[in-house]
């Protein structure tokens, strides 16, 4: 074998390698989430569970912010639909046909991103959609706080988990564990989803036109169409996370239309990694254990979590993601480095 | 010394004991652990601050005299991060660790979404102050005890109060946030008035509400639509921040000359204190706790001394004796109950009657509604004080004779 | 009505003093700076400490407001270099979490050096009172906010379209490649515009103090009416800011005239509507 060969060869194994390891920790990672019930207590459990659906979310935000190049900063308002709807179809006895309410929950999200995609999309686009979206989610706040049948500022409490109903067998989400891994099925499958979407055709179309309009309309890519199905997509995704977490909470309040849900994947992404698919679960879940060990340092909170932020993006300019890959791709670069003079060496 | 078997002997035949010990004996081993969980982040972080102090207070009385049956309590204390999210992760959090006793405050959805993990965790739980009407009626659970003051009682009776004292106040304006709490609270004042006015063969009118939005930087609109209302009296609903504002504003309209009576809901000192030497001539607020007017109770004037002690501040905000009170409640069901099992508790509390830094602490048996003492306080301007104002009277009222009927489990119509 | 209109018109010009550094800073940088409410309430709490709970006089006011100015923009600065320079050239989006973590680190310092109590500073004495304006009573400080607003809008209008030194920071705001090759320094050109916008929350903070209470969440009160207003006014441009803030007195006029039952709305949906209408803004983006 020629030193070239040699060298081209270790070169493959070194970009299948990191691939592999990540692919690994994924699955490391989705192993430990399951089996969570039989690890933590139930206050910690719960936070995994929120977290998760939030990494959902956020997940389809950053579908429409890293492929196609748009921020909302409304996104809180379509989770808090998707939720508002869950838990007023379980208030209303719905509870056993859980899954199609999640379906109408999901359409509720996507029809109202439509709305705002058709009248805001073609006009307008970065800081000025942002803040439409803003203030849209916070007019819903408003509206909602306002509405006594939704329980007003209380929101609605009390929301029982279902037990699903399939004609010959149930499956009782509302005992011990069960919803919790409920919610780690309906995550896989919307990661799935959204993993499918971003890196197929679609997605592909998607990075297209954020790259250069001009170019992606040229070659017959329809720009506008392409953003709004993004849009809907996304705020679909957001209606069906609210579903979710409606029975998990077992509480919604129209504080989760707020400003601090809709910049959630925001911070989830950048702080995970932007531009990469998973950044957002890991920027979810490295946000849940700042909070979780900070939890008894009462007072200063904010400051030790502005302060972490800071840190990580100075440090980790492209995330958490990103700076992992860096680092594992030194030291995966260092022993291939190493292998190679090693056998130089030997020879 | 023990050596390594002698410890694993002892500790085999401690294992041994605890399971035979009764639940009551084991629980004496170590201290008693109560989950204090509260708002420390966010607006609500002012009261939040002031029940963790209460809570601490209360616990060192406790510990103080010796404990309950023979442990210390210790508290454990959680921030709700101002969400019901954070409040169920630090409420499941506790309970995972076996905690019991709980102590819970502030806004009132973060309430809501604890009360129905209560029963299946088997936590009794003293709900701090919160006064909505949802906690002690449709969403009722009998593992909760609210030492809290519904907008019926402590507003109603305020009302009834006013028009008793005030008969030359025929007409009232009201401002408020629109925010139902608010709406629930100035609904039950217009109704205590009115109650009072009825018996005495006179009128009473309300003006339609005036509406101010929530954290807003500016309130002059509204003052000028309430000081061209006409109204001998007025009733500010504002909270916080906001209301502190409102009266600043409020100072080059000359509200206090305009007005016949005028009257905050529960900002009590809060105004005084922020506007020091530029108060306003009078106001009434409602209070829970004004331990300078309670001397002859000396479970306030201890607390008062502890707190000033503490915090080096002579007018603590109602939350503490609220706090204080609340852990002297879950300590003195304990006591008496000499378990932590709510099967044994739930009734202890209900049969309890103690006093407090409130004064009489009782819940009502059907729906667990605190019927204590209504505490009412005048203030304002004075050029004797070297603060700049002074309390110039209090009032009281007997909680129970306002509180709404009892429906748990449905709403009040 | 002349009344309610003179209202609205001091919220209006309240608003413009806080958006004029939000605006600055944008137009030089392209970020929202989530740090700026929490900026503004830092003015607040300094010019507090400066002037005790009853100012001597109207230039006392203004002199503790100045300082704090000073104060804050040195804070900018340190941010500036510490955390902005550093992110230069960097997706903007990293700049926008990097305020909202400065946000998150000076409001919680501000808790921990003041506490969380509320405070309330009066204002001056000559301007505690009213004076009547044909036949109304208008107080005196609304008057005092209207005329800070209106000459802070005219400095800064003169400072950047007029003077050498505004020119310069357009012309880097604009092209700072360019205008580096041609000799301007812009680093420095941008550390300066980034201290100003600092120091006219910190200024904005100490002028307002007397209207409003000092607690820890003073800051959040004013930033989403200020984001509200640069986007509609267009984005770094002053002049659209100070349009914008008229166009909002005049909504929250109409609100309360005929929608007294619903405060605070209309502002959203006029913004809405603003949006639709001018989807870059009123006077479009401009880059300062």
């Amino acid at each position: 074998m020629s030193t070239a060969l040699a060298e081209r060869h270790t070169g493959r194994e070194q970009a299948l390698s990191r691939v592999q390891i990540n692919r690994a920790l994924i699955a490391l990672a989705a192993l430990i989430v399951l089996l969570m019930p039989f690890l933590v207590n139930s206050g910690l459990l719960y936070l995994v569970g929120v977290t998760l659906v939030l990494a959902v979310y956020s997940v389809g935000w950053n579908v429409l912010f890293s492929w196609a190049g748009l921020a909302s900063f409304g996104s809180g308002g379509l989770f808090c639909i998707g939720a508002y709807v869950a838990a007023l179809a379980i208030r209303a006895g719905w509870g056993e046909h859980f899954l199609p309410v999640i379906a109408l929950a999901t359409l509720a999200g996507a029809l109202v991103a439509l709305l705002v995609g058709l009248v805001a999309l073609r006009r307008m686009s970065g800081i000025f959609l942002a803040i439409l979206t803003l203030s849209l989610a916070e007019l819903l706040r408003h509206v909602l706080m306002r509405v006594r049948w939704l329980g007003s500022e209380d929101g609605i409490p009390n929301i029982t988990r279902p037990v699903l109903s399939f004609g010959f067998f149930d499956i009782d989400l509302s005992s011990g564990s069960a919803y919790y891994w409920f919610l780690c099925v309906a995550s896989a499958i919307l990661l799935g989803i959204c993993w499918w979407l971003a890196h197929g055709p679609f997605g592909r179309r998607l990075l297209a036109v954020r790259h250069d309009i001009e170019r992606a309309s040229f070659i017959g890519i329809d720009v506008h169409r392409s953003r709004l199905v993004a849009f809907v997509v996304s705020g679909a995704i957001a209606g069906c996370a609210g579903a979710l977490y409606a029975p998990w909470a077992q509480i919604v309040t129209p504080d989760l239309a707020g400003m601090v849900k809709s910049t959630q994947p925001i911070l989830f992404t950048l702080l995970g990694g932007l531009h990469s698919f998973w950044g957002p679960v890991v920027g979810a879940f490295a946000f849940m254990a700042i909070d979780y060990f900070t939890r008894t340092l009462i007072g200063i909170q904010e400051v030790i979590t502005g302060g972490i932020l800071l840190v990580v993006i100075l440090v980790f300019r492209s995330g958490i993601a990103g700076g992992w890959n860096a680092l594992l791709d030194g030291a995966l670069a260092r022993r291939g480095l190493d292998r190679a003079l090693a056998r130089q060496e030997a020879r | 010394m023990f050596n390594r078997r002698q410890f694993l002997m002892t500790g085999t035949a401690a294992a041994a004991a605890t399971v035979a010990m009764p639940a009551v004996l084991r629980a004496q081993s170590g201290p008693i652990r109560i989950g204090v969980i509260t708002t420390l982040t966010g607006p609500g972080q002012l009261y939040g601050q002031y029940i963790k102090d209460g809570c601490e207070l209360g616990a060192a009385a406790v510990n103080a005299a010796g404990g309950v049956n023979g442990q210390q309590i210790e508290l454990v204390v959680r921030d709700d991060k101002n969400s019901p999210d954070g409040a169920l992760a630090a409420f499941r959090e506790l309970t995972g660790d076996g905690v019991k006793l709980f102590a819970q405050g502030t806004f009132t959805a973060n309430i809501l979404a604890t009360l129905p993990l209560l029963a299946e965790n088997d936590v009794t739980m003293a709900v701090v102050g919160a006064s909505s009407l949802a906690i002690t009626h449709q969403n009722f659970t009998r593992n909760m005890f609210r030492l809290g003051y519904s907008a019926p009682m402590c507003f109603g009776g305020y009302g009834y109060l006013m028009a008793d004292k005030f008969p030359e106040v025929a007409k009232w304006s009201v401002l408020r946030t629109d925010v139902q709490a608010l709406k629930d609270i100035t609904d039950a004042f217009q109704n205590g008035a009115q109650k009072k006015a009825k018996e005495a063969g006179r009128e009473v009118s309300f003006n339609e509400p005036i509406l101010a939005p929530v954290n807003a930087p500016d309130f002059r609109n509204q003052i000028s639509q309430v000081s061209n209302s006409g109204a001998d009296g007025l009733f500010n609903c504002l909270q916080g921040a906001d209301a502190i504002s409102y009266y600043k504003q409020a100072r080059s309209f000359e509200l206090d000359k305009r007005f016949k009576l005028l009257c905050d809901s529960a900002n009590e000192l809060s105004i005084a204190k922020a506007l020091g030497k530029n108060m306003l001539d009078s106001i009434w607020s409602w209070t829970a706790w004004y331990p300078q007017g309670a001397k002859d109770n000396p479970v306030s004037d201890a607390l008062h001394k502890a707190f000033v002690a503490l915090r080096n501040d002579q007018y603590p905000n109602w939350y503490v004796g609220v706090a204080h009170d609340c852990i002297q409640t879950l300590a003195q069901g304990y006591a008496k109950a000499k378990s932590t099992a709510s099967a044994d508790l739930i009734p202890a509390i209900e049969g309890l009657s103690f006093q407090g830094a409130v004064g009489t602490v009782a819940f009502r048996q059907e729906d667990h509604s605190f019927a204590g003492d209504l505490t009412y306080i005048r203030f304002g301007r004075s050029e004797k004080s070297e603060s700049g104002w002074e309390v110039f009277e209090t009032a009281g009222l007997p909680g129970a004779d306002f509180l709404e009927p009892a429906t748990p489990g449905r709403p009040l119509n | 009505m002349l009344f309610t209109f003179i209202n609205s018109l001091t919220l209006g010009m309240a608003v413009f003093l806080i958006a004029t550094g939000l605006t600055l800073i944008f137009g030089i940088m392209r970020i929202l700076n989530f740090a700026h409410g929490a900026c503004f309430m830092m003015g607040a709490y300094i010019s507090s400490t400066i002037l005790g709970d009853m100012p001597g006089s109207v230039w006392a006011l203004i002199g503790a407001a100045l300082v704090s100015g000073l104060v804050v923009g040195v804070f900018g600065l340190i941010v500036q270099h510490v955390v902005l320079a550093r992110l230069h050239g960097q997706d903007e989006h990293f700049s926008l979490i990097a305020t909202y973590a400065v946000m998150l680190v000076t409001a919680g310092a501000i808790k921990m050096v003041w506490g969380l109590e509320f405070h309330s500073v009066d204002p001056p004495p000559g301007l505690d009172g009213g004076v009547s304006i044909f036949g109304t009573f208008v107080p005196s400080f609304s008057l005092f906010i209207i005329a800070a607003g209106i000459a802070v809008f005219l400095i800064l209008d003169y400072v950047i379209h007029r003077s050498w030194g505004g020119k310069l920071a357009v012309a880097i705001a604009r092209d700072g490649w360019t205008s580096s090759l041609m000799g301007i320094n812009a680093p420095l050109g941008i550390s300066v515009v980034v201290t100003g916008s600092f120091a006219l929350a910190g200024l904005a903070g100490g002028l307002l103090l007397p209207n409003q209470t000092l607690s820890p969440v003073l800051g959040d009160t004013f930033l989403l009416l200020a984001f509200i207003t640069i986007v509609i006014g267009g984005l770094g441009n002053i002049r659209g800011a100070f349009i914008a803030a008229l166009l909002l007195a005049v909504i929250d006029g109409i609100n309360a005239w005929f929608l007294p039952g619903s405060p605070g709305t209309l502002i959203y949906l006029g913004m809405v509507t603003c949006l639709l209408l001018w989807p870059n803004g009123i006077l479009g983006e401009s880059r300062l």
